[in-house]
């Protein structure tokens, strides 16, 4: 088995998957990747299954040395990656071989950014899933000189396109459940003011600055899902993300589709969200 | 499994409301069998189902389904008996019994004397919401939450009561600690409660909870069962 050694973490490095579905009637989070898409793509242009375990880091990226030939693939956030003599941008696929260094950047755009590897890091699993959550999987929390394990292969070159994020644009929604207890002019509002990402943003929830007059009641505990946009009594929006809670007591008034949870993700702070319908 | 999902409000308020949502659950359950997942709230259903499955006829189905007269019995969960500590001269108990204008005794026989019904599970893994409070010990919840609540701490807020699964931050009033680990990655059930079971508590001294702490991850659940 071959190691890849974390000569430096990044910041919030974590081991994600497509997370768990199946526990989240225990009250157990969804989790997974923030960026669902850029993760799958980094999978799939290594010819791994799109649910493999991949390497999540939030807004710097680690430098990471490797003791056995492979392929990897960076893709998310815009960010430099350093590898011997040459430099580029994500999203890259390298060529490793024994000894390798690469190193990456901060985040020039965007929030999250992947590291797959060919045939997938070696990850502890629980509940179908190998992605982070305290309590569940607690190895995933990466430091400063811990590995982790790959089974190596033989790098063959190969040219391949992908796509970056898209870190504009309006965000695509559904009406949440309570979308219907607004009244017009709430309605209006939700749907025609633009919204900016706000300081708080985690994997739990992305909070935007500007509030919306809200009356309405906190309502008994209900289901929520990642995409679920909650309206707060203080009129403030949180949309739940990968590891938010699965139940939740402020109205739902819309839902993201999965396009839109992963474009938000990579949303900086200041940057301006707005929803359609659609 | 990703594809769509489909959130219900159960219109009934109330006990009733829990009762029609579980025949609701069994009903879409029993006819798509692991075609989808259902997620409870506690007046709602949400139901999640892969792409394959045609969106349009999937919401009609389901609302014939949920509309479907309540004929028949309703096979529920497990009906548990739980071990609890009460600490009388813990800050939470005093607070209450002051806010609610009664001896911390009586918050006691009321807490204990309930039977309780798993409405839902959610905010931590393994936490549940359980309905059947009584009305006596309904309490808004905390200003500002505690930064550390126990692992096992048994609370009440907002007309519900809760058992905490691990330490963490919470706004709810903690009357008691079970002694039962509500989740246990290594054991064979790791989660001990589902939607659906029901629970009452029945009161041990310290010595009692410490041991039983003690034994925890060797305990055997069948004795926590009735009948």
């Amino acid at each position: 088995m071959a190691r890849c050694t974390l000569i430096d973490a990044g910041f919030f490095t974590s081991i994600q998957d497509k997370g768990r579905l199946r526990a989240r009637d225990y009250g157990v989070p969804h989790s997974g990747a923030m960026d669902l898409h850029s993760a799958a793509q980094a999978n799939t242009i290594l010819g791994n299954a799109a649910n493999t375990p991949v390497l999540e880091m939030t807004m710097i990226g680690g430098t990471f040395m490797f003791s056995e030939p492979t392929r990897i693939a960076i893709t998310g956030a815009l960010c430099e990656v350093a590898h011997g003599q040459e430099k580029q941008l994500t999203p890259c696929v390298l060529h490793i071989k024994t000894g390798d260094v690469v190193s990456m950047s901060a985040a020039k755009e965007g929030n999250f950014m992947y590291l797959a590897i060919s045939g997938g890091f070696q990850a502890a699993s629980y509940l179908d899933s190998a992605s982070y959550f305290p309590g569940l999987v607690d190895t995933a929390s990466m430091n400063k000189g811990s590995f982790l394990l790959y089974q190596p292969v033989n790098a063959t070159r190969t040219t391949i396109s992908f796509d970056t994020p898209n870190f504009k644009g309006s965000l695509k929604a559904y009406r949440g459940a309570e979308f219907y207890l607004l009244n017009r002019q709430q309605q209006e509002q939700l749907l025609s003011k633009s919204f900016t990402v706000s300081k708080n943003w985690n994997r739990m929830a992305f909070q935007l600055v500007e509030p919306i007059v809200n009356d309405l009641n906190p309502m008994p505990s209900s289901p929520v899902i990642p995409g679920t946009v909650q309206l707060t009594p203080s009129g403030k929006l949180i949309v739940l993300m990968r590891d938010a809670q699965t139940t939740g007591g402020y109205p739902r008034v819309l839902q993201l589709t999965e396009e839109s949870i992963n474009e938000l993700s990579q949303r900086t702070v200041g940057m301006a969200v707005d929803f359609v319908i659609g | 499994m990703s594809g769509n999902s489909l959130l219900i409000n159960v219109l009934s308020a109330g006990q009733d409301a829990v009762c029609n949502r579980f025949h609701a659950a069994h009903a879409i359950q029993a006819y798509y069998k692991n075609d989808v997942v259902i997620n409870h709230g506690v007046e709602s259903l949400l139901v999640m189902w892969p792409s394959h499955l045609l969106t349009q006829s999937l919401i009609a189905t389901v609302k014939n389904l949920v509309n479907t007269p309540k004929n028949s019995i309703l096979k529920t969960g497990t009906n548990w008996k739980l071990p609890i500590y009460y600490n009388r001269a813990a800050a939470d108990l005093l607070e209450v019994a002051q806010q609610l204008g009664m001896p911390v005794e009586r918050v006691i026989t009321l807490h204990k004397a309930a039977v309780y019904d798993v409405a839902c599970m959610g905010f931590l893994p393994g936490f549940p919401y359980l309905s059947g409070l009584p009305a006596q010990l309904n309490i808004a919840r905390k200003a500002i939450p505690a930064i550390k609540v126990a692992a096992g701490a048994v609370a009440i807020a907002a007309a519900m009561c809760g058992i905490y699964p691990q330490e963490s931050p919470g706004g709810w009033y903690v009357l008691g600690n079970c002694a039962i680990p509500l989740f246990d990655k290594e054991r064979a059930r790791p989660f001990l409660l589902k939607t659906m079971d029901s629970l009452s508590f029945y009161e041990i001294d310290l010595v009692t909870f410490k041991q039983l702490t003690q034994e925890a991850k060797t305990l055997n659940l069948n004795n926590f069962k009735h009948g």
